[in-house]
C-alpha cells in the first residue's frame, strides 16, 4: 500500500517478533504474564492516542471501558453462554455507547477540555460504585467466568500464550489504524483540533463530529480488549473499573508523545517495565509507590518537555541536520 | 432579494453583560469588492466578525449570506457555506509543518488527497511560502505565521473572506506584500474581502469601500476620501490618529 | 346485631388504614424535612469547599485536577494536628488556613506558574500529576482506614420539632456562610478584591492598566487554597476522612463550579445548596452508598442541558 510505505516493513518486523517472543521466553509463563500485561496496556495506550494524542482531548475512562467490556463480556458468557469472541463485540458497543453519552455534551464546540476530562475521570469510580450495587449483575462478590484449560470458544487456556497472541494481534492492528488515520482527512482534522479547535472550526470542521470519531473508535477497542481482561482473569468484580488504570494509560500516552504512533507504545514497553518491577519488588512495602513513579514522571515531563519524550527524540534527530521527520 | 450583495447585516445586536458591544449594525458587502471597517479600540470589530462568522449569537438581528439567513450557525458550516476568516490573534497550528496546516483547510475543498496537494502547491505559490513549507509553522515569524493563516482560509475555498487586523506588528515592506496578496485574491480569484484595520495606510490603499464602527455603531460610510473627510470619524478618531 | 358489629369493624378498619397511611405520609414526609435541613447544611459547607475552586478557576482558568485531593490533604492535616498536639479542629483554622495559603503559594509558583501557558491539556496533566502524587503519599502514609477526630467542641445534637441537627454541622455551616459573606465583601468593596475581579473579567485588559497580573494569581491561588484549609478544618468535625475522599469532594467542588458557572459568591453557595440537598434526599431514599452516583447524574445532567452554568454572569 501506498500510503504506509516503509512503515509496513517495520509492521511486518514487529509482528514476527511477536510471533516469535513466546518461543524466545521459552513459554516461561511469569515472563508471558508480563508480557500480556505490558501488551494489553500499549494496546490501550496506542488507542488512547487516537482521542488523546490525535484529537487532543485528556481522557481518563480507559478504566470505565475496560470495565464495561468485562462485565458485557463476562455476564453474556456466564449467563447465556455466549463465546467472548462476540461478546467483546458486545463489550466494545458497550463501552462507546458510554462514551457517546459522556462525549456528546462535553464536546460541544466552545465547552472548555477540562468538563471532558472531568466527566470521563469520574466515569470510573461511577461505574464501580454502580455495578457494586447492582446485585443482579454485579455485586460485591466476584463472579467467576466458567473454567476450562483450553477451550477456544470459552477464550480460556491454562497459559498467557493465546492471549498474548491475541493481543498481539489488537496491537499490530491499533498501529496499523495509527498510522493509517494519520494520512487520511480525518487525522489531519484531529490533528487541527488539537493544535486549534477554533482555527479548525472556522476551516469547516465539525470539531464536535470528529471528536466523537476518535473517542467511539477509541472506546470500542478498549471495550473489546476489556471483555479479553475478563476472560484472562477469569472474573469479573466492579474493581476492573480500575481509575489508575486510566491515569496510567494518559500518563503514558503523553509521556510518550501526542500525536506520536510510535511514541506511546515505546514508553509503554519501557515505563511500564519499570513500573511493574517497582510494583512487584517494593511495592509490598510501599503501597502505591509505581503509582507515586507515575505522577513524578508525568510532572516532570509535563514541565520540561510538554510535547513527551517522542517530541524530544524528534527534536535531537533535527538538530542533528536530518530534515524534520515525524516519529 | 439584491444579487449584487453577497453579506448583508439587518439591525444587529450584541451586548455582552453590562456592555453593547454592537448596537443596530446595518450594512452590505458588494460581490467581489474589498470593504474595510475601521474604528477606535473597542468598537466592535472583532465582535462583528464574531457574530457574522458563528462564534457568538447576536442577541438580535439577522445576517445574510447570499441571500441565506446564516444569523447563529455554527462555524464549520457558515464556512461550508463559503465564508472563511483569520484571527486578530493568530491561531497556528504550532506542532504542524506549513503544508499540512494547509492541507487542513484544503481537505475542505477534496476528498482526494491529490487535488488537495495542488491545492496546497497553489497556495503555496501565492502566499509566497513555498520555501517554508516543510517547516513547523512554531518555526514561523510574524509576517509568515500571518500568510500561513491566509493561506488556511484561502485553501477552503471561500466567496467572501474575512481578515482581522492582519497588519499589525508589520514593517512597512512586509505590509506592502499582505496589501498585494488581498489584491490578488479578490483580483484573480474573484474573492470578496472584508477587512478589519488600525493601519490607516493599508486600508486606505486597500479598500473600494469602507465602513466606520464607533462604540459598536457605524457612524460613516462611503469610498476612502469620503470617510477621511467625514467630520464624525475625525472627531471620533481624536486623540486615536496613527 | 351482628350486622351492626360488622359494620363496626369495617369502620374501624378502613379509619385503622387511613391512619396507617397518614403516617406513612407523614413519616415520608419527616425523612424528607429532614433530609433537606441536612442537604442545606451540608450545602454550605460544600460551597466553602467549591469556592476555592470557583475563585482559582474564575480568575486564572486554571483547571485544578487535584482540587479533591487539597482538601483531603486540609482534612489529614487537621487530623495530625489532633494527633499531635491536640488541637480540636474547630480551633484549626488559626493553622490551617495560614498554612494552606503558604502551600497555595508554593503549588503556585512551584507548578502552575510554568503552565498557565501552555495548553489546557498541560495545565490538566500536571494537576493530575499532583493528584497522583498527593493520593498515593496519604495512602502510603495513612493507609486505607477512615481518619478521624475523637472529640471536638462542636459535639451534640439539637431538637427541633423532632428534627435532629448535629451541632458540629450547623456550627460548620454558620461558619461557612458567614465566610463566604466576609470573601464577597471582600470581592465587591475592596480594592484588591475588585482588582481580582477585573483580571477573572479581563486578564489583557488588566494588566494593559497596569494590574500585576503574576501576583494577583498567586494572590488567587493562595486565597482559593486557605478557603480550602478552613473547609478541610470544618469537615474534620463531623466527618471522617480517608485517601478516597478526595474523588468526592473533587466531583462536589467540579459539579458545584459547573453548575454556578460565573455567578459569583451567591451563584456557588446557591449551586452547593442545590447540590446538597439533592444529594441528601438521593442518600435517604434510594442508597447511601450511591452518594458519588447521584452527583455524578446531576453533574451529566447539567452538561447535557445546561453547559454555562445556571447562575452564569453571561
Amino acid at each position: 500500500m501506498r500510503i504506509l510505505g516503509k512503515n509496513m516493513l517495520t509492521l511486518l518486523i514487529l509482528s514476527i517478533v511477536f510471533i516469535l517472543l513466546p518461543v524466545l521466553l521459552q513459554f516461561n509463563n511469569y515472563y508471558l504474564f508480563l508480557a500480556t500485561t505490558i501488551t494489553f496496556l500499549a494496546v490501550i495506550v496506542s488507542s488512547w492516542n487516537l482521542i488523546g494524542g490525535f484529537a487532543g482531548q485528556l481522557d481518563l475512562a480507559a478504566g470505565a471501558y475496560i470495565g464495561l467490556g468485562a462485565y458485557t463480556t463476562g455476564t453474556l458468557l456466564i449467563r447465556f453462554n455466549v463465546t467472548p469472541w462476540l461478546g467483546m463485540i458486545a463489550g466494545g458497543l458497550a463501552a462507546s455507547t458510554i462514551a457517546f453519552l459522556i462525549g456528546y455534551p462535553t464536546f460541544r464546540f466552545g465547552l472548555r477540555e477540562v468538563w471532558y476530562a472531568l466527566s470521563s475521570a469520574a466515569l470510573v469510580p461511577i461505574l464501580r460504585t454502580l455495578f457494586l450495587l447492582w446485585e443482579d449483575v454485579g455485586g460485591p462478590a466476584e463472579r467467576y467466568l466458567p473454567y476450562y484449560s483450553w477451550s477456544f470458544y470459552h477464550l480460556r487456556f491454562s497459559t498467557y500464550t493465546v492471549y498474548f497472541y491475541i493481543l498481539s494481534a489488537f496491537f499490530i492492528l491499533i498501529l496499523f489504524i495509527n498510522i493509517f488515520i494519520k494520512r487520511l482527512k480525518i487525522g489531519y482534522y484531529l490533528l487541527a483540533i488539537r493544535e486549534n479547535e477554533e482555527a479548525a472550526e472556522m476551516l469547516g470542521i465539525d470539531t464536535r463530529r470528529y471528536k466523537l470519531y476518535a473517542l467511539i473508535l477509541y472506546s470500542y477497542i478498549v471495550g473489546m480488549i476489556g471483555g479479553l481482561y475478563a476472560c484472562i482473569t477469569g472474573y469479573i468484580h466492579p474493581s476492573h473499573f480500575d481509575f489508575w488504570l486510566s491515569i496510567q494509560v494518559a500518563v503514558l500516552g503523553i509521556v510518550g508523545g501526542l500525536g506520536s504512533v510510535a511514541g506511546p507504545p515505546l514508553i509503554t514497553f519501557v515505563l511500564g517495565g519499570v513500573a511493574e518491577y517497582l510494583r512487584s519488588t517494593l511495592g509490598a512495602y510501599i503501597e502505591g509507590l509505581h503509582l507515586i513513579f507515575y505522577g513524578i514522571i508525568l510532572m516532570l515531563i509535563i514541565l520540561f518537555e510538554p510535547k513527551g519524550v517522542s517530541a524530544l527524540i524528534e527534536k535531537i534527530a533535527y538538530r542533528y541536520g536530518r530534515r524534520y521527520r515525524r516519529f | 432579494m439584491d444579487n449584487s450583495i453577497i453579506l448583508s447585516l439587518k439591525d444587529v445586536v450584541k451586548r455582552f453583560g453590562g456592555l453593547t458591544a454592537l448596537n443596530k449594525v446595518s450594512f452590505y458587502v458588494k460581490y467581489r469588492e474589498i470593504l474595510g471597517i475601521i474604528g477606535p479600540n473597542g468598537a466592535g470589530k472583532t465582535t462583528l466578525f464574531n457574530v457574522i462568522t458563528g462564534f457568538c449569537k447576536p442577541d438580535s438581528g439577522k445576517i445574510l449570506f447570499k441571500n441565506m439567513d446564516i444569523t447563529g450557525l455554527p462555524p464549520h458550516k457558515i464556512n461550508h457555506l463559503g465564508i472563511a476568516r483569520t484571527f486578530q490573534i493568530v491561531k497556528p497550528f504550532l506542532s504542524l509543518t506549513v503544508e499540512d496546516a494547509i492541507r487542513v483547510g484544503a481537505y475542505r475543498s477534496s476528498n482526494d488527497r491529490r487535488i488537495v496537494d495542488e491545492i496546497v502547491d497553489e497556495i503555496l505559490y501565492i502566499t509566497g511560502l513555498a520555501d517554508m513549507r516543510y517547516r513547523l509553522c512554531s518555526e514561523c515569524n510574524l509576517v509568515q505565521t500571518k500568510l500561513v493563516e491566509l493561506g488556511r482560509a484561502l485553501a477552503t475555498k471561500p466567496s467572501l473572506l474575512l481578515i482581522d487586523e492582519v497588519a499589525s506588528g508589520l514593517n512597512p515592506v512586509e505590509i506592502e506584500k499582505v496589501i498585494e496578496l488581498i489584491k490578488k485574491i479578490n483580483r484573480d480569484m474573484n474573492i470578496t474581502v472584508c477587512v478589519i484595520e488600525h493601519v490607516m495606510k493599508f486600508i486606505m490603499n486597500v479598500s473600494d469601500r469602507i465602513i466606520v464602527l464607533h462604540h459598536g455603531e457605524k457612524i460613516s460610510e462611503g469610498t476612502p476620501t469620503e470617510v477621511s473627510k467625514d467630520p464624525k470619524v475625525i472627531e471620533a478618531y481624536l486623540g486615536e490618529v496613527r | 346485631m351482628a350486622s351492626v358489629s360488622i359494620r363496626n369493624r369495617t369502620e374501624r378498619t378502613s379509619i385503622s388504614k387511613t391512619l396507617k397511611s397518614y403516617f406513612l405520609v407523614s413519616n415520608m414526609l419527616n425523612l424528607l424535612i429532614q433530609s433537606v435541613i441536612n442537604g442545606l447544611l451540608m450545602g454550605c459547607v460544600y460551597a466553602l469547599a467549591a469556592m476555592g475552586l470557583a475563585l482559582i478557576y474564575g480568575v486564572m482558568n486554571i483547571i485544578n485536577f487535584a482540587h479533591g485531593e487539597f482538601i483531603m490533604l486540609s482534612m489529614y492535616l487537621v487530623f495530625v494536628l489532633n494527633q499531635l498536639f491536640n488541637i480540636d479542629p474547630a480551633f484549626s483554622p488559626l493553622l490551617t488556613i495560614p498554612i494552606f495559603f503558604i502551600f497555595g503559594m508554593i503549588v503556585y509558583y512551584g507548578l502552575i506558574n510554568r503552565v498557565i501557558t501552555g495548553p489546557p491539556l498541560s495545565q490538566i496533566a500536571v494537576t493530575v500529576g499532583l493528584l497522583i502524587l498527593l493520593r498515593n503519599t496519604m495512602l502510603a502514609v495513612f493507609k486505607a482506614e477512615p481518619k478521624g477526630v475523637p472529640f471536638t467542641i462542636f459535639a451534640g445534637t439539637l431538637q427541633l420539632n423532632g428534627y435532629v441537627i448535629t451541632m458540629s454541622r450547623l456550627l460548620s455551616a454558620i461558619i461557612s456562610i458567614f465566610s463566604l459573606i466576609i470573601l464577597h465583601l471582600f470581592l465587591t468593596k475592596t480594592y484588591l478584591g475588585t482588582t481580582l475581579r477585573a483580571v477573572a473579567d479581563d486578564m489583557e485588559t488588566a494588566s494593559l492598566m497596569g494590574v500585576n497580573v503574576k501576583k494577583m494569581y498567586a494572590l488567587a491561588f493562595g486565597l482559593g487554597s486557605s478557603l480550602i484549609g478552613l473547609a478541610g478544618s470544618l469537615i474534620m468535625t463531623f466527618q471522617q476522612v480517608n485517601p478516597l475522599t478526595g474523588i468526592l469532594y473533587g466531583l462536589l467542588a467540579w459539579c458545584i463550579v459547573a453548575m454556578a458557572g460565573l455567578g459569583g459568591v451567591s451563584g456557588v453557595l446557591l449551586s452547593g445548596l442545590i447540590l446538597g440537598v439533592s444529594e441528601s434526599i438521593g442518600l435517604t431514599f434510594w442508597d447511601p452508598r450511591a452518594r458519588e452516583i447521584i452527583l455524578y447524574l446531576i453533574f451529566i445532567l447539567i452538561l447535557w442541558f445546561k453547559p454555562t452554568g445556571l447562575f452564569a454572569r453571561r
